[in-house]
């Protein structure tokens, strides 16, 4: 195999969402000496990006997407074996995620999570009907560069504004970036009560939380 | 339009048509299964006052911190499914529109649960809903000849948070004397609740005779019963209330991919709840409510106009039937933004099926995009449906098969029936229509070409403009104000 043939072996893994296939032409990557991080970059990201592009358009389904993900996941680490640690790649960033107390609507959270890690995020995922204060420990705790929160309902949306002062009043909210999301949640509600974004869906969500941990 | 007539679907003698769709050995098959899941896989419960409830009526608990996994034993399950009766009465404020569930009695509802946005009636701006939305939505209800009792279709959303299902309640009975469904977002508003339908009903025993209000609860897939359910159902019940299980898994996200999967274990979700319903006042009334759909898994949205709503409720629906159980059924609600064709595809590909299993309350009438919003022309349209889906199910009766021979031969080959007595005296069952159009086009045009969508706008605009509900009794409405200010108190002091 070229390297060429190699690096499009290893797209097409990721696409078709096959960990097998995809750990072995890391493994054979490994054993022809070819650059690690060169074999991550032009082999198996551009093959998650074209899954991304896939389900953006609703031809690839979401458990596939996370299969590609968990294929890239297990090659990539073959992969990093052989790399010196501060070569590894990092993460895309760290979010703290949970359903406002009183709210117990969590799939599309759950949706959110799920992404995010895909893409790389080190998700810290608290659940549903989750009290404002435990997203403030968490914060606090991880040291998070988001904290996301999904109201699926008029009557837990107010806990998003409320959690804005609870970060100001434990001076947490400078180091922390807030999203907001679920169906009653839009972005004049973001604006209103002073969060740093929010998102319709979990692939705008992701978009926005790349921009917000780059940022 | 409006009529005092008894708005069950079908006199008893009438032939009732519809959809078999399951076996008997299939739906026991579906019964064991769900005993199954019941006892194996078993269901998670937070609150410590329902797990004790479980407990002391004889399922297995395991406590484990936060929650409790609750296993419920066959015989318990079974017995509860015996002592709910199948018959029952929702009563109106007014008895004229006291609705008899039974076997073959089915009546529509709007909405979809509580729609947070509105299609604004006179400016046709989508915006989130206030108070009077929902007030101005069951009055509307109130006075649809094809709608038999009111659910609360939109949300307070301009009222203090904690209590905004107290300020539903307030506006709907204010707004329609017909038996009212809401959802009490915890035991403290339900509690508020029943007193306010106490005042309304004359008092605690009078209310307990004539339950005018139905508590509904959400068990939350899979297999939980949270503390905002279990606490609802509880003092709902103990306030001489009737319950509704209104579960609702995504397939493919919160229960399996495949029909049969879904009604397996929204069967269970709601017998679970039923087995602690019955624990709380053995005989209690509860309604089953199937509304699982699908989510999308390509596009991460959650459906409501599909034909898995349909199938996974045809199934259950069947299933309670066989149970001798009453039953609801999630219908009519469409994806689309407007009152369009889709909406009316949508409409009819979940009620039609529903009407035919013989679901007891269909409700949905009115719901748009994935039932977040509300539209009034959707309403009206829709309970006009409801009206015609309702002659189909009716079925044709075969008591005129002599009579109609004798006449057939009678009038001859090459004759005439519209001067017929037979014709003048059957001439007013047959189907009529409001909105739906079937003028000569002459006609339509000279009327402005209007879709009926346009006219359905105008005729709520006109009903809110000219009906009037029934009143409260004298001195009803100050004791509303106080139990609802009281309440309001309470829940501002317990966040301050
Ligand atoms: C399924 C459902 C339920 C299930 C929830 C199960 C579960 N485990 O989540 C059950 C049956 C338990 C339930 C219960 C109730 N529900 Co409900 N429910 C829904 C429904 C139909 C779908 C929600 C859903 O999962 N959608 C699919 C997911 C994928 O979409 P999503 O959550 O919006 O998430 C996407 C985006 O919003 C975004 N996103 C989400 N979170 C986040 C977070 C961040 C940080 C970001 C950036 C983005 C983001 O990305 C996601 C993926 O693309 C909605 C209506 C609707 N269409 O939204 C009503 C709805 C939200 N429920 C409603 C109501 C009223 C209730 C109940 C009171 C019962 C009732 N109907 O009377 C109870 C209340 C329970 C409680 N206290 O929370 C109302 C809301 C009313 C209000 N006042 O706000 C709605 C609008 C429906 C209605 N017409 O009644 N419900």
């Amino acid at each position: 195999m070229t390297e060429q043939e190699l690096l499009s072996a290893a797209t097409e893994a990721v696409v078709a969402a096959n960990e097998e296939k995809a750990c072995e032409v890391a493994r054979e990557a490994v054993s022809l000496g070819l650059d690690p991080l060169r074999v991550i970059n032009e082999g198996f990201t551009p093959g998650m990006r074209e899954v991304g592009d896939l389900f953006e358009r609703g031809t690839m389904f979401l458990p596939e997407v996370i299969l590609a993900s968990e294929a890239m996941v297990a090659a990539v680490a073959i992969l990093e074996e052989s790399l010196p640690a501060d070569q590894r790649e990092k993460t895309a960033g760290s979010v703290v995620l949970g359903t406002i107390e009183g709210d117990v609507h969590d799939i599309g959270k759950g949706i959110v999570a799920t992404l995010l890690r895909v893409y790389g995020f080190e998700v810290h995922d608290l659940g549903r009907d989750v009290p404002l204060t435990s997203f403030v420990e968490k914060v606090a705790e991880t040291g998070a560069d988001l904290v996301g929160t999904s109201a699926l309902m008029t009557t837990t949306m107010v806990g998003q504004k409320a959690l804005e002062k609870m970060l100001k009043e434990a001076g947490l909210r400078d180091q922390v970036k807030t999203m907001v999301g679920g169906a009653v949640v839009t972005q004049y509600w973001a604006d209103k009560i002073g969060a740093d974004a929010y998102a319709e869906n979990a692939q705008e969500a992701v978009a926005k939380a790349l921009e917000l941990a780059q940022g | 339009m409006p009529s005092s007539e008894s708005h069950d679907t079908d006199r008893p003698s009438s032939p009732r048509w519809g959809i078999k769709a399951l076996e008997r050995a299939e739906l026991e098959a579906l019964h064991q299964a769900t005993l199954h899941v019941l006892w194996h896989a078993g269901v998670k419960v937070e609150d410590p006052p329902a797990v004790d409830i479980f407990e002391a009526a004889g399922a297995t608990i395991e406590r484990r911190g936060t929650h409790a996994l609750v296993r419920l034993p066959a015989s318990l399950v079974e017995e509860s499914i015996r002592s709910a009766p199948g018959t029952f009465t929702l009563h109106g404020r007014d008895p004229k529109h006291n609705f008899l569930v039974r076997p073959g009695a089915t009546g529509f509802t709007a909405g979809y649960g509580e729609h947070v946005m509105v299609i604004d009636i006179h400016t046709g701006e989508v915006r989130p809903t206030v108070k009077q939305d929902l007030a101005d939505i069951t009055r509307i209800q109130d006075n649809l000849e094809h709608v038999s009792f009111a659910e609360r279709a939109a949300c307070s959303g301009d009222q203090y948070p904690a209590v905004q299902a107290v300020h539903n309640y307030d506006a709907m009975v204010r707004n329609t004397s017909k038996h009212v469904f809401l959802s009490a977002g915890g035991g403290d508003n339900a509690k508020a609740i029943v007193a306010m339908a106490e005042a309304v009903a004359g008092g605690r025993e009078k209310l307990r005779e004539r339950p005018i209000v139905t508590c509904l609860v959400s068990p939350t897939s899979p297999l939980s019963l949270v503390t905002e359910c279990t606490s609802s159902m509880i003092a709902a019940i103990e306030g001489g209330l009737n319950v509704v299980f209104h579960a609702m898994s995504l397939s493919g996200a919160s229960s399996p991919a495949t029909p049969v999967g879904v009604v397996v274990q929204h069967n269970a979700e709601v017998l679970s709840a039923l087995v602690l319903a019955q624990a709380v006042r053995k005989g209690v009334p509860c309604i089953p409510a199937f509304n699982s759909t699908m989510m999308d898994l390509r596009r991460s949205v959650a459906p409501i106009g599909v034909p898995e709503l349909a199938l996974h409720g045809v199934a259950g629906i069947q299933l309670m039937q066989y149970y001798d159980l009453p039953t609801w059924a999630g219908a009519c609600a469409s994806d689309s933004k407007i009152p369009d064709a889709q909406q009316g595809y949508d409409f009819t590909l979940t009620a039609m099926p529903a009407a035919l299993v013989g679901a007891n309350v269909i409700y949905g009438i009115g719901a748009l995009e994935s039932v977040i919003t509300f539209d009034y022309a959707a309403m009206i349209m829709g309970a006009e449906q409801a009206g015609r889906i309702k002659r189909i199910v009716q079925g044709i009766d075969l008591s005129g098969l002599d009579e109609a021979v004798a006449l057939i031969e009678e009038v001859g080959p090459g004759g005439e029936y519209i001067t017929h007595d037979h014709t003048f005296a059957h001439m007013r069952e047959l189907s009529s229509s409001s909105i739906f159009d079937r003028k000569a086009r002459e006609l339509w045009e000279r009327d402005g070409s209007k879709s009926a969508a346009d006219r359905a706008y105008v005729e709520a605009r006109r009903i809110l403009a000219s009906h009037e509900p029934a009143p409260l009794d004298d001195g009803v409405t100050e004791k509303l104000d106080a139990i609802l200010a009281a309440r309001e108190a309470e829940a501002r002091a317990a966040t301050a």
